[in-house]
């Protein structure tokens, strides 16, 4: 029964780094930066894309995080409430992004990507990525972490705030968005 | 279907609306085996070092402008303090025995030029010969017809072209006095502009604090202290300068920075404000 007993240590260890990290202790800060910063940087690319946004929603995770360890009561994990600090300012900042960009692809025109673009050396991969482009946000922020990094329904909920049974729900829809948005092209193949 | 089916995606109901065709699912299922893995695929090597520095940097810079605000509740509380110690100072002026006479005898409509009035610190004959037991309304005022002037280095304040014991001539003092621990500020920001020198950090602190002046001066603007047309000149003068201040940002250009240095000379405004507050009277104020 040692695991537990790590579990334990950890745990207060990792109590100790935030308030020591909270009052300002830049060794603590980043002890905690580097135990969490890649499983954020990829959160944060996974829903942005690319690398420099990974990078702002990455830096603008820890800043504010830093800046509000104090008010962080050990309810969740650390890691848990770094990433619903990320996931929040990665919707924002796609959010901003959609606005502005027009090349954003709404998921009826990556539907007809596939219905109008039926040949034989269509890009699965392409296709696949461009209807998960075209999810909503919402879906798409369910979707990516539960079906590509691997997050538990639990763990979204915490982390988005919300019940399980509604992360539940937005991935069965972002599938049913899915399979709708692929389903010309995967006629076409049959 | 149980609830694990609802979480990976398949339908928890038997509507026709809601029932999934397994193909189709499957079909999704391998796709996503297959190339989910490469969505938005994020580097091996995610850049720590490079963040980090970010972090530091801009974390560093976030908490020196929020320390900064602070000039703005200085400068609203001196300019609050400088009110207060007017009318200290007039209140004060008036205790004795005939304190409560001169107040019932006091005008009740002062006229507003009572307000164009500077910041005198000059003694009165009296006061100069050692005669202290006269009435305080007895003494003599001087009047200042332009920019604030102030013996240095002597502590009564006594207004011009104001009736003796009027409430409006406390009020007067107050503004001349805010208006004075203003304009300290305000040359202590274009001192520290024209010295320190300009980066990033230094550029986003000096413009929230000329931002604190800026409001500071427009209310003086607005109030009784600009009265006075040599001093309103200079409020407005100061005015664009520190427009000019808080648009201060690294993406300024050189030539962003000669236009505020060129407002600076053009307007001589660290001359007119070295002599609107001589030189004691700062350390005097605090």
């Amino acid at each position: 029964m040692t695991a537990p007993v790590t579990d334990i240590t950890s745990a207060r260890s990792e109590r100790e780094l935030v308030t020591r990290a909270g009052s300002g202790d830049p060794a603590a800060q980043r002890d905690l930066y580097d135990r969490h910063v890649d499983r954020v940087y990829r959160v944060a690319f996974r829903l942005a894309g690319d690398d420099d946004a990974a990078r702002d929603i990455t830096q603008e995770t820890f800043i504010r995080a830093f800046g509000r360890l104090g008010e962080f009561r050990h309810e969740s994990a650390l890691g848990t409430w770094l990433h619903s600090i990320a996931v929040s300012i990665a919707l924002g900042a796609l959010r901003k992004r959609s606005r502005m960009d027009k090349r954003h692809v709404p998921l009826d025109a990556a539907a007809d990507v596939g219905a109008n673009d039926n040949h034989a050396d269509v890009d699965l991969r392409e296709q696949l990525h461009a209807a998960i482009d075209a999810l909503p946000d919402g879906y798409r922020t369910v979707f990516v972490m539960y079906e590509i990094e691997g997050f538990s329904h639990q763990e979204i909920a915490r982390t988005l705030g919300v019940a399980e049974t509604t992360s539940k729900g937005q991935l069965f829809r972002a599938r049913a968005k899915l399979r709708e948005s692929l389903k010309h092209f995967a006629r076409d193949r049959q | 279907m149980n609830d694990d089916n609802y979480a990976h995606g398949q339908d928890p109901g038997d509507s026709p609306e809601s029932v999934v065709n397994e193909a189709e699912d499957a079909e999704l299922d391998a796709l996503l085996a297959r190339f989910g893995a490469d969505y938005h695929r994020p580097p091996d090597i995610v850049p720590r070092e490079e963040m980090w520095h970010e972090i530091r940097e801009q974390g560093e810079l976030r908490r020196s402008i929020r320390r900064r605000p602070i000039w703005g509740v200085l400068v609203a509380a001196g300019l609050l303090l400088g009110v207060g110690i007017g009318i200290g100072v007039e209140v004060h002026s008036r205790v004795g025995p005939h304190a409560n006479s001169l107040a019932q005898s006091a005008p009740r409509n002062v006229s507003q030029d009572s307000h164009q009035v500077a910041v005198a610190v000059v003694p009165s004959s009296r006061e100069a010969s050692g005669d202290t037991g006269a009435a305080p309304d007895s003494r003599h005022l001087q009047p200042l017809p332009t920019a604030p002037r102030v013996a240095a280095n002597h502590g009564t304040y006594a207004a011009a072209n104001s009736a003796p014991g009027s409430s409006g001539n406390a009020r007067s003092q107050a503004y001349a006095l805010a208006t004075v621990r203003h304009f300290t500020a305000v040359e202590a920001l274009l001192t520290s502009y024209q010295t320190e020198s300009h980066d990033a950090r230094g550029d986003a602190e000096m413009a929230s604090w000329a931002r604190a002046l800026l409001s500071q001066t427009r209310l003086l603007l607005d109030s009784p202290a600009a009265a006075d047309p040599a001093r309103q000149r200079l409020l407005e003068d100061l005015e664009l300068v520190l427009v000019q201040m808080t648009q201060l940002s690294p993406a300024n250009t050189p030539i962003d920075r000669e236009m505020i240095d060129g407002s600076v000379r053009h307007s001589d405004v660290i001359t007119r404000l070295r002599t609107a507050v001589p030189a004691g009277v700062a350390t005097h104020l605090q």
